[in-house]
């Protein structure tokens, strides 16, 4: 759609009918949809921010119309392609190095400060070859995450699936040998030392650990990759490491796996994790915090919702239906590629729902 | 991108390609400078930040020259073109024929280490002149349209014979080794200044003089055989970046070698401080200075800027597609309509009824009374403004009065004479305070808010062009904007520029407790009943003995504090001061104009002429506390 035909849409919606309402609201979208909101991914040429705009909000009942728009201009977070971008690029440098060095640190007893001598060490070398990353989505950006290391990550290091068959894992290993013999260090048995597990985006932490009351037994990813690495032929099962990095996380997903992660690790018998999140979206982000009561009655509202959206995934989050998101975390986070179902529904309704959010979700699981 | 920056908010001198920059600029400042700008001295050009002194400079650099030159025949460029050929700039068969180097003061210098020996100095004449002799090769490559440095090689430095007073800067007839040895100054000069050990400041000779200006006005280009670029110019930009010291030293001494060449200096008037207060702009041989924003707002330099003003927003106007180009003029409103104002109208014909109505019981006001109650039977926009005329009259006459006992009816032909245009614009500001009626609207309007600003205009223009976008949306079916659209979004502009004042000057908060004094103390004067300073009262005045107490100190820090606010606020723009010469009743002084669009601000009149005498005191207790606004009620509204 032509852009002023999209503006002249959205006021028309709005009931705009003074130069001043247009003026005071007009500029500022239209500089977000350029700067971000055009280039998500589900838009396209003929429909992008300012129209769908105009048509989400012509869902709305008229008096809810301006509340609607206030979640977009006041409470929207969205992560860009090149802000997620470069969260991953001070990944490696600010985080995974530093990690390092830290251990280095404290195996060696030099002081944290002698950066210069914990970096000369020959142990910071070994230990960068003995570091095994594994996505655990296909947000992880592997390959990203690779080319900022400015080649210190080899292809043989990383992977982006975390469920490794065995062939795989034996080539891994294989390679890992022979670095570590070009590079001077001796071993019959190479084996990872560091495990750093990537993704991009939590929510409410449930994928990667939870308690299912049902069957009594821990569900998640981070289950499968413990057991995955328990079997001892990818690492060093007496002197490892476990490092879930997280791009982007809740408060309340960094909560949730730090709690039920421990707990797992301690029943089972396993290496803690290490959590780290480079981008925390703090409580008072989430929508029924400092919620108005007109925001409230448009979030609750059924007319603005499709009951196809609660379905068996929303159950394990623990509610029955998807209005405020998965897990009740109402989120209104949107990222680029997709917006997470942990965010209200409003946002997020897919575009055959009867009621199609403002950026609509493509699911990862199929629906029949 | 759909988003599209306002097109006049862009900041031209810095930020456009040579190409746009040749279309925007507006060659109107070119008849404004006086011809002898172009001869051999130091020219200090003055305002305040946005008066257009790098949009000036920048015009005679050679890309510019370049580019005017390339677009010599589109039609749009054809008055820009012409005026630099009538100044010689641009020769109709060989193109430009000057080169104007373009230094600017941004970096580098402020950093160099100050000192109270000649050893600093001697640096700052070093590293001066070895950009001077930099920027003048790399100008001339572009002049000369050399894809690369390496090809000046082709160039050779001729002298006239004046060269052998040169020292540092070495007789180089290569211009490629010349730009070398230009090169390598510099980063000596900065070696020297990072080293902690070692080589030292010291090491490097420092220069007793600058030459960069004697070796540019005596070396002679040579391309191929042929002498190229004749013509010199130096141009010095934001001088005021540099230190005080370094200023005084540049322009003193540069002004001392009695330059052949012209040589241009740009700076704030901030930079002159609290002397900007005391000292006009000097006029010598060999140093000149011109306020570009007393150019504007002086004689007949308002009704130029009207048209340098117009030339640029249209200029601007043209610069974007989502508007239809052309006259930025023809979408504003310029005069009322009846069906615009009759509402306001209707409205306040009773209360004017009432007022009018205690003149009844005069009869030497009788015919003035008739004659008012007869147009306010079917209110009228000229109707009423008549109306308020004669109010105006009557207040005057009633205050005359109580000197003589004349009882004999004024006729109605009196009441013309008598409305001379003082008062008919008075009545225009009674009626816009009264009744709400727009005043502040039209393009001569706009271009009188600009205070001769070109920034300011470009602010105010923007926010008109943003309420024309705003009704393309609407899909309104004219794409004018209304008088009282044009006032809303002025008065907002304005209230924005106000509102900014606090966080952008260093005695920002007393600054703008000072001004809204003044605006409220303005707006008292201007709306009593007989309207004694019509069209209005918009500046305060200091007597040169309240000047006097100021400058001696006499008022101690309190008084110092109030010189550097009012300094700030002239060399901002925000104040605009004016000498008001002795008479024969008083004695002379400093008048203090308030900004045009901060009148906006206070409903002020825009004509500058009404001004009151207040104590400098008194001025002190109003930056320091304020003062209290006293609401106006012209009208009694039913």
């Amino acid at each position: 759609m032509n852009d002023q035909n999209a503006q002249k849409l959205l006021a028309t919606v709005m009931g705009w009918h003074d130069t001043e309402s247009v003026i005071a609201h007009l500029p500022p979208l239209q500089l977000l949809a350029d700067f971000k909101y055009d280039h998500y991914r589900r838009f396209g040429p003929g429909k992008r921010f300012i129209e769908s705009l105009a048509l989400w909000l012509n869902q709305f009942d008229a008096e809810d119309r301006g509340e609607a728009l206030q979640l977009v201009t006041q409470r929207l977070i969205f992560f860009s392609d090149s802000e997620l971008t470069h969260l991953v690029e001070t990944a490696y440098p600010d985080l995974i190095v530093q990690e390092r060095l830290q251990l280095i640190s404290e195996e060696q007893d030099i002081p944290s400060h002698r950066v210069g001598m914990l970096r000369a060490h020959p142990r910071f070398r070994e230990l960068e070859l003995k570091s095994l990353y594994l996505g655990l989505s296909d947000g992880a950006r592997t390959s990203e995450l690779r080319r900022s290391s400015g080649g210190e990550i080899g292809n043989e290091q990383i992977w982006q699936a975390y469920e490794l068959g065995g062939d795989k894992a034996s080539d891994m290993v294989s390679e890992l040998g022979q670095q570590l013999s070009a590079a001077g260090f001796e071993t019959s048995e190479p084996r990872f030392n560091l495990i750093w597990l990537l993704d991009d985006f939590s929510g409410s932490g449930n994928t990667y650990i939870r308690f299912d009351a049902a069957s009594g037994r821990y569900k998640g990813k981070l289950k499968k990759v413990y057991e995955r690495l328990s079997k001892g032929d990818l690492i060093n099962t007496s002197h490892h490491e476990v490092y879930l990095l997280l791009y982007v996380a809740t408060r309340k997903a960094i909560d949730h796996i730090s709690y039920w992660s421990e707990r797992f690790t301690t029943e089972k018998g396993y290496k803690p994790l290490r959590l780290k999140v480079l981008c925390p979206i703090e409580e008072s982000e989430a929508l029924t915090h400092n919620c108005s009561s007109g925001l409230r009655s448009v979030l609750e509202k059924p007319g603005y919702y499709d009951p196809k959206a609660s379905d068996k995934h929303i159950a394990v989050g623990g509610t029955t239906d998807a209005k405020l998101g998965f897990a009740a975390c109402a989120l209104p986070v949107v990222l680029e590629h997709n917006t997470p179902n942990n965010s209200v529904y409003i946002l997020w309704g897919p575009e055959s729902f009867r009621f199609p959010g403002l950026f609509p979700r493509v699911s990862r699981h199929k629906e029949f | 991108m759909a988003y599209r920056a306002n097109p006049f908010l862009e900041r031209m001198s810095e930020r456009t390609s040579d190409q746009e920059f040749v279309r925007l600029f507006s060659p109107k400042i070119l008849e404004r400078l006086e011809e002898d700008c172009f001869e051999g001295a130091v020219h200090v050009f003055r305002s305040s930040p946005g008066g257009g002194k790098t949009t000036l400079l920048r015009a005679f650099t050679p890309t510019s020259l370049q580019a005017f030159w390339n677009a010599r025949r589109v039609q749009e460029m054809t008055e820009s073109y012409q005026r630099l050929v009538s100044r010689g700039v641009i020769d109709e068969d060989n193109g430009p024929q000057l080169l104007g180097v373009l230094m600017s003061c941004a970096s580098g210098y402020a950093d160099l280490p100050p000192g109270v020996n000649g050893r600093a100095d001697g640096l700052f004449r070093a590293l001066f002149d070895c950009r001077v002799v930099y920027r003048s090769l790399r100008s001339l490559a572009t002049l000369l349209s050399l894809t690369s440095p390496a090809q000046l090689e082709a160039v050779e430095v001729e002298f006239d014979g004046s060269e052998c007073d040169l020292i540092a800067i070495p007789r180089e007839r290569s211009a490629a080794k010349l730009l070398s040895w230009a090169e390598q100054r510099e980063r000596s000069v900065y070696a020297g200044l990072d080293a902690m050990v070692g080589q030292t400041a010291e090491e490097i000779a420092p220069h007793v003089r600058f030459e960069g200006v004697l070796w540019l006005q005596s070396a002679r280009f040579v391309f191929k055989g042929k002498e190229v670029a004749p013509l010199r110019m130096l141009m010095i930009d934001d001088s005021h970046k540099l230190r005080r010291q370094q200023r005084t030293t540049i322009v003193e001494e540069i002004t001392d070698t009695r330059p052949r060449i012209p040589v241009w200096v740009s700076e704030r008037r901030m930079a002159l401080g609290v002397q900007l207060l005391s000292q006009g702009v000097r006029q010598g041989r060999d140093l000149r200075e011109y306020d570009l924003d007393e150019l504007w707002t002086s004689g007949k330099g308002q009704h130029q800027f009207m048209t340098f003003g117009q030339n640029v927003l249209d200029r601007r106007l043209g610069a974007q597609s989502e508007i239809p180009p052309g006259a930025f003029g023809q979408y504003l409103q310029s005069g009322l309509k009846e069906d615009d104002v009759q509402a306001h109208v209707t409205t306040g014909a009773d209360a004017v009824l009432i007022q009018i109505a205690r003149y009844r019981r005069n009869s030497r006001y009788a015919e003035w009374v008739a004659a008012a109650e007869g147009q306010l039977e079917h209110p009228d926009l000229d109707g009423i403004r008549s109306v308020f005329t004669t109010c105006i009259l009557l207040a005057r006459d009633e205050l005359k009065r109580q000197m003589s006992l004349d009882l004999a009816p004024l006729p109605v032909d009196e009441l013309e004479e008598r409305s001379g245009s003082p008062v008919l614009a008075a009545a225009e500001i009674f009626l816009h305070e009264a009744m709400k009626v727009p005043y502040y609207f039209g393009l001569d309007r706009l271009c009188v808010l600009a205070t001769g600003n070109i920034e300011e205009l470009l602010a105010l223009g923007g926010a008109l062009f943003d309420g024309l976008r705003a009704r393309q949306v609407l899909r309104s079916s004219d794409l004018l904007l209304s008088a009282a659209d044009q006032e809303r979004l002025l008065r907002e502009a304005a209230q924005r520029k106000l509102d900014f004042i606090p966080r952008n000057h260093t005695e920002g908060a007393r600054a703008r407790r000072l001004l809204d004094a003044i605006g409220s103390y303005c707006r008292e004067r201007t709306f009593l009943p007989n309207a004694p300073y019509a069209p209005g009262v918009t500046g305060i005045r200091l007597s040169d003995s309240q000047r006097t107490q100021l400058d001696s100190g006499t008022l101690g820090e309190r008084g110092e504090v109030l010189t550097r606010v009012l300094a700030e606020s002239v060399a901002e723009n925000l104040l605009v001061s004016r000498r008001s010469a002795a008479t024969t009743g008083r004695e002379g002084g400093t008048v203090f104009y308030l900004n045009r669009t901060l009148c906006v601000c206070y409903g002020l009149p825009l004509q500058m002429g009404g001004w009151q005498d207040i104590s400098a005191e008194e001025c002190i207790g109003w930056m320091e506390s304020g003062r209290k606004l006293e609401k106006l009620k012209l009208l009694e509204m039913p």
